[in-house]
């Protein structure tokens, strides 16, 4: 028969590929080869050798292994029997006969053994039985095929290829490319083979398809589920999300393998067909299908899909970025998933909430890859520790936690930070291990809808606590509020008896130039300054936080200009207050300005001008014209001076300490007083014109300059008045001298000399009236654009001051302007002000004198 | 180093109102009447220094000097529980102890006599403190050892002290009752002469108006000098509250007379007090306080004349006015109040100020002793620079004229060596006291800067006149 002469070439082309497989290194990929072929062949041979054959299957096999096993090389791990064992195993699965495998065993043995006169004898023997069954052969044939036919329900041809496309089906869930569906290279989607899908009914084709998506997402997940391939999240908190993928992805290949596992009973099955036993047939398994698997598929899909897109939304991110991203993946809609996604989130979370426990109960940041959300700034000393070295990593904080939860918890760690760093304090806050283990164990609670759950609040327990302990130690044995006290009474001249002591103790050297201030001598005096007032415990604690600073003096600076008052906090301290510190820096100068002011107009200005007033009573006639000029404009400026002073020590000082105050008894967090407490220098810096609008501290130092003036002013026209008055007692005595020794010495060039300087004194003292006069008016406009300035202000606590400074309406009415502003009209046209000058308008003193 | 202030009390009434000061003081500051502090004052926050030094035994001692020159009232006080408070070495009485006869003259003398011995004790005072501020004299301007003393004391001091501030309480006699002393007249005007120029501020306390207050607003019907001087010594306490409780401004002397008085004479200062109580008012209606106060409420009060320490007699021109006013606000203030009600006041214009230079009224707002229990939530005290005051002047000059145009006792004058020759002394200070009142008159309008040049102008115009004949 031309089938059986087709034989012998078969196997001589085994025994070549045999030759070929000795010199290759991909042994088993020949092997499978081979066994394919060899049982292609027996299978179509349907007639099995009919002599004796020299060994049976399980001994061929036997040997075959153990040929095989010595050939391998020991580096490689598999042993070649193994696989060959496996292949042939799963080949001969097809064939029923018995003597046909032991045929094929016996064939392929001879061929590796390369025993040719076997071979030779076999290949007789075969060409023998053909010859022989060339005439029943066709019978026989036919004898066989029915009970096929019987057992799988179709024709074996068609059995093959169904469960060849399900087996197919499966490797492609996962992943594996198969015979009828390949991997495009780009998108990594399957698509049909264009070659193999031909033989595909539509049907199946759809349904192949349909499973390859759960390939692809297995594909895609398994990829983000590899650090390597540099798609996943990253961080601790990405690890434990691709911990967390990865456990889901094994469960998927867990329910594949079952598949799998499956189709290779049921193809074992099929190979033991040809023992038909009873019971056998009863618990056969039945074939999977590809409508089995669709079924099966849908489950998977959903959450590989939910999966994959959490994973793709996650790429690259970290810490709470990542937590967002997989919050706002949260809410589908379905149940599942949204257990899923929560599970995800949850085990994503848990590094997370480790972090804030280790953070709000011990202070302390662990964190290497920055994903918390609250960030240490290492070049921030303990110093600023309080203040600017920790912050918030806004990027970092997950959606679900609010602005305001955030800040507690920053709080809290800071308050613990603190404790342990500046304070150094180590007590472990009360209820630590409850607080954390309701932290740490309640992980779903951190992103529940509402933040009631048991989980906030121990946040805020913590929070409170942590806040408590540090208001605690800072109000108690650091005496927080102590200090704020005594800056509000010594540098923002609370206190107003110490700086008058002060400023008497020291008004010698301050009327010296800057360079020649000696600081040393001036902290002396502090000393017994703070010490006179008050001999408190407190206060003389402060004293040793009180200092007198010089500052480098500039040309022409007097002592005024250069001491200054500091406050010198240490230690935890510093570290709440060291921010504050230039603020009342600031705050200071233009205090102690308006004290300095103050001095040299009462003390010095006004109290010459009193005692003056009795000791030159005899030149009343000449200089009391002037002096009464000097009067009204020293008390002019006085009013000018107290109002302001009033205003700001208590207006606006005052009236914000007690405001601070009512903070400082109802704080629960020390936050609260330093929140508190910067409003408060804030308020002050505005209403005391710091830094705020320049033009208004431009006013003023116009008006303080005036002082200054006035200061030099009346010290030259007294020492005239002295002279003169010292020059008429001297012509005086040395009358009286002449009288009592009895010859006139007045001779008429004396006397007409001392008329004269008489003369000449009148003239100085008139000119000095005019300089005086003029000098006046001009302090009288500048204080009337002052006032416009403050009438015009929005700030009604400008427009108040304003109403002092004039408060019987003296500029007011000298002045119209000064009423405009508090007209709707002008608030209408207030842009136009600029333009309208007044310098027209003054008639202030000039004009009365013209009436006299 | 505080502002240290050294008292100086004269004469039967200068000691009788300095003796209740220093007991209200004592109240204050938790001192005992010897000068222990008590248990509970130990931790006070005021400050004693200004008004009392620690002898080495801590106990607080007085700066106090008490001259008389008759013994009854120095007796009286060094027999009394507080005899042990003083400095005994402080307390001069005249060795002839005869007093001096209510008249000025004599005081005078007598305190030219015994200046030595005087200023002994004085200057003792004054090297023992600090920086001393200044000085305190309390007085009567009627009497003989008050006002005359005491003038002789003022001039001798500014010589002496040139840079020291002379404050003085000078208790105005009673115009409602004849008093007993004649001479009164001239006594006043003599010693006005001295406080417009010798001293620096001058409290005056007017006995009118202090009877008129207790009867009319204490409804007490036969006021006593206790109760009186209860009064007093309450103004005296509060007026200088801010120095023995400091607090932000106003802390000194100077400090708190300065922005008062802006021309040298123009220094009289009036005062008023609310709410005010007396021991028998609260004894009649112990559980009723009808008054609500408040800071607007104290304020308006205090604004009101009636409730004014000096009786000015009704203003019929209506043109006087407020040149200053400083207002001493104790008890519970809620700061933000204190601008409302002078926005109120400002509003319905319920002063009348100035025209001829910036005024306000000033706000100083005092803690209060902790150991003196009010009744009352504000109190308030307020001391005025007002033009009215010089009705009381006008008053002086007028029963002086009077006296002075029938040349009555003058006798008694010219037995002292200052009036020997003749009566220039008496018409001096008439001229002076005139002039005052011309001042005041002048500053109620707007062009008080020409008042020098006018006063220079009419001296010359009018070199000739005598100042009698003006009137």
């Amino acid at each position: 028969m031309d089938r059986s002469r087709k034989t012998l070439p078969e196997i001589e082309t085994l025994l070549l590929n045999q030759a070929e497989l000795k010199n290759r290194q991909d042994e088993p990929d020949v092997l499978d080869t081979l066994l394919m072929r060899v049982v292609q062949y027996v299978s179509n041979t349907n007639s099995p050798y009919d002599g004796a054959l020299p060994h049976t299957e399980a001994e061929c096999v036997q040997k075959i292994m153990t040929k095989l096993n010595l050939k391998s090389d020991t580096t490689s791990g598999e042993l070649l029997g193994d696989i060959f064992f496996d292949r042939y195993n799963s080949l001969i699965k097809g064939i029923e006969k018995h003597g046909l495998r032991d045929f094929l065993a016996n064939l392929i043995l001879c061929q590796l053994e390369e025993d040719v006169t076997f071979a030779s004898k076999l290949n007789a023997s075969i060409n023998a039985s053909t010859l022989k069954n060339a005439t029943n052969g066709k019978q026989s044939n036919w004898s066989a095929s029915p009970l096929n036919i019987s057992v799988l329900g179709e024709s074996q041809e068609e059995r093959d290829a169904t469960t060849d496309i399900v087996q197919n089906a499966i490797y492609c869930l996962m992943g594996v490319p198969g015979k009828y569906l390949r991997k495009d290279v780009i998108t990594g989607r399957f698509k049909l083979d264009p070659t193999n899908g031909r033989s595909l009914t539509g049907l199946q084709a759809g349904m192949l398809m349909r499973l390859s998506e759960l390939g692809f997402y297995h594909d895609r997940l398994d990829k983000y589920s590899n650090m390597m391939t540099g798609y996943t999240a990253i961080g601790s908190m990405g690890q434990a999300f691709i911990t967390k993928l990865k456990k889901e992805l094994n469960m998927y290949n867990g329910q594949v393998a079952l598949l799998q596992d499956k189709m290779t009973k049921y193809k074992q099955q099929l190979r033991d067909f040809s023992q038909p036993e009873d019971q056998w047939m009863e618990h056969r398994a039945k074939a999977p299908t590809l409508l089995g698997l669709i079924c099966w598929y849908i489950k998977p899909l959903h959450r590989l899909q939910y999966l994959v897109k959490v994973a793709h939304a996650c790429q690259l991110k970290k810490g709470g970025e990542l937590a967002t991203a997989i919050f706002e993946q949260l809410n589908t809609g379905d149940p599942v998933i949204d257990e899923l996604g929560r599970e995800v989130l949850i085990a994503c979370c848990a590094p997370l909430v480790r972090m804030i426990s280790k953070w709000m109960l011990e202070g302390g940041i662990d964190d290497n890859y920055g994903e918390f959300f609250v960030e240490s700034l290492s070049q921030v000393g303990a110093d600023r520790l309080w203040h600017d070295k920790f912050r918030l990593r806004l990027s970092m904080l997950p959606k679900f936690l609010s602005r305001e939860l955030a800040d507690k918890i920053l709080r809290a760690g800071k308050s613990i930070n603190f404790l342990r760093e500046v304070c150094e304090t180590h007590e472990p806050i009360n209820g630590l291990k409850e607080l954390k283990q309701v932290i740490e164990n309640n992980i779903p609670c951190i992103f529940a809808c509402v933040p009631d759950t048991s989980w906030h609040a121990a946040i805020e327990t913590a929070y409170m606590q942590a806040s408590k302990d540090v208001l605690d130690v800072m109000v108690g044995p650091h005496k927080l509020l102590v200090h704020l006290k005594g800056m509000r009474r010594y540098l923002l001249l609370g206190q107003g008896d110490f700086v008058t002591i002060f400023i008497e103790m020291v008004k010698d050297e301050l009327e010296k130039l800057g360079t020649e201030v000696l600081s040393h001598d001036l902290s002396v005096m502090l000393d017994a300054a703070v010490r006179s007032i008050n001999s408190q415990h407190e206060d003389l604690e402060i004293l040793n936080h009180l200092d007198v600073v010089v500052k480098t003096p500039y040309a022409g600076d007097t002592g005024w200009d250069v001491i200054s008052l500091q406050y010198i906090v240490r230690g935890p301290l510093a570290t709440m207050l060291e921010p504050a510190m230039p603020t009342y820096k600031e705050l200071f100068k233009p205090l102690w300005r308006i004290k300095h002011m103050e001095f040299v107009l009462s003390s010095k200005i006004w109290k010459e001008q009193m005692c003056n007033a009795k000791a030159l009573r005899a030149l009343k006639n000449e200089i009391s014209q002037t002096c009464y000029r000097l009067h009204l404009f020293t008390s002019e400026i006085m009013h000018f001076v107290h109002q302001m002073q009033y205003y700001v020590l208590f207006e606006v000082i005052e009236c914000q300490w007690v405001e601070l105050q009512k903070h400082m008894e109802q704080a629960t967090a020390l936050d609260d007083i330093l929140d508190a407490h910067s409003r408060f220098l804030a308020k002050i810096s505005v209403g005391c014109f710091v830094n705020s609008s320049s033009t208004m501290e431009r006013h003023l130092e116009k008006v303080y300059d005036s002082i200054i003036w006035l200061e030099n002013w009346q010290c030259n026209f007294y020492d005239s008045c002295y002279k003169e008055l010292e020059a008429r007692q001297r012509m005086k005595r040395i009358i009286a001298e002449s009288e009592i020794t009895g010859h006139f010495g007045m001779t008429t060039e004396q006397k007409m000399e001392r008329d004269q300087e008489c003369k000449l004194f009148e003239q100085s003292v008139v000119s000095a009236n005019c300089v005086l006069e003029v000098f006046a008016t001009s302090y009288g406009k500048s204080v009337a654009t002052f006032l416009l300035a403050l009438n015009s202000s929005t700030d009604p606590n400008l427009q108040l001051l304003g109403t002092r400074l004039d408060f019987n309406e003296y500029y007011k009415k000298r002045d119209t302007n000064l009423s405009k502003p508090l007209t709707f009209e002008h608030m209408r046209m207030s842009n136009v002000l600029g333009k309208n000058n007044n310098a027209g308008r003054y008639s202030l003193f000039t004009g009365n004198c013209g009436n006299s | 180093m505080p502002s240290e202030i050294i008292t100086l009390q004269l004469g039967q009434c200068g000691n009788q109102i300095g003796f209740e000061f220093w007991k209200r003081l004592c109240m204050e500051h938790g001192i005992s009447p010897t000068g222990v502090l008590e248990d509970f004052a130990t931790d006070g926050v005021d400050r004693k220094d200004v008004f009392f030094y620690q002898a080495d035994d801590d106990h607080y001692i007085p700066r106090a000097v008490l001259l008389d020159l008759e013994p009854r009232v120095i007796n009286t006080i060094m027999t009394s529980a507080y005899s042990k408070l003083y400095n005994p070495e402080n307390v001069y009485l005249s060795k002839h102890g005869g007093g001096a006869g209510n008249n000025w003259a004599s005081g005078y003398s007598q305190g030219d006599k015994l200046q030595e011995e005087i200023f002994d004790i004085i200057d003792r005072e004054a090297d023992g403190s600090d920086s001393l501020e200044g000085f305190v004299l309390c007085h009567s301007i009627a009497g003989g050892t008050g006002s005359g003393m005491g003038s002789f004391l003022m001039e001798r001091i500014s010589d002496r002290y040139p840079k020291k501030l002379i404050q003085t309480y000078s208790v105005f006699p009673n115009q409602d009752e004849i008093s007993d002393v004649v001479v009164q007249p001239y006594n006043s005007m003599l010693t006005l002469k001295r406080l417009t120029t010798a001293a620096d501020s001058v409290v005056v306390l007017d006995n009118t108006a202090l009877n008129r207050i207790a009867s009319d607003r204490l409804h007490i019907q036969n006021p006593t000098f206790t109760q009186i001087n209860t009064l007093v010594s309450t103004i005296m306490s509060v007026s200088t509250t801010t120095l023995r409780y400091p607090a932000y401004m106003n802390n000194n002397l100077i400090g708190l007379t300065a922005p008062l008085i802006p021309t040298p004479h123009l220094h009289f200062l009036m005062t008023g007090y609310t709410p005010l109580t007396s021991d028998a008012n609260l004894s009649n209606s112990p559980a009723v306080n009808i008054r609500k106060t408040t800071v607007l409420d104290v304020m308006r009060r205090l604004l009101q004349p009636k409730n004014m320490m000096v009786s000015t007699g009704p203003d019929k021109t209506n043109h006087h006015c407020y040149i200053s006013i400083l207002n001493i606000i104790q008890g519970e203030v809620d700061p933000t109040q204190v601008h409302k009600s002078l926005q109120r006041i400002r509003e319905r214009k319920l002063a009348q100020f100035i025209p001829w230079g910036p005024t306000s009224i000033q706000v100083a707002l005092s803690r209060s002793s902790p150991y003196v229990q009010s009744s009352h939530r504000v109190s308030g005290l307020m001391l005025a620079n007002h033009t009215g005051i010089s009705a009381l002047f006008e008053r002086a000059l007028a029963q002086y004229d009077k006296l002075r145009k029938r040349g009555a006792f003058l006798d008694q004058f010219r037995r002292e060596d200052m009036f020997k020759d003749d009566l220039v002394e008496l018409d001096e200070s008439r001229e002076t006291v005139d002039c005052l009142v011309q001042e005041y008159e002048a500053a109620t309008r707007a062009d008080y800067l020409e008042f020098a040049a006018n006063k220079r102008s009419a001296q010359i115009d009018g070199a000739g006149d005598t100042p009698d004949s003006e009137n």
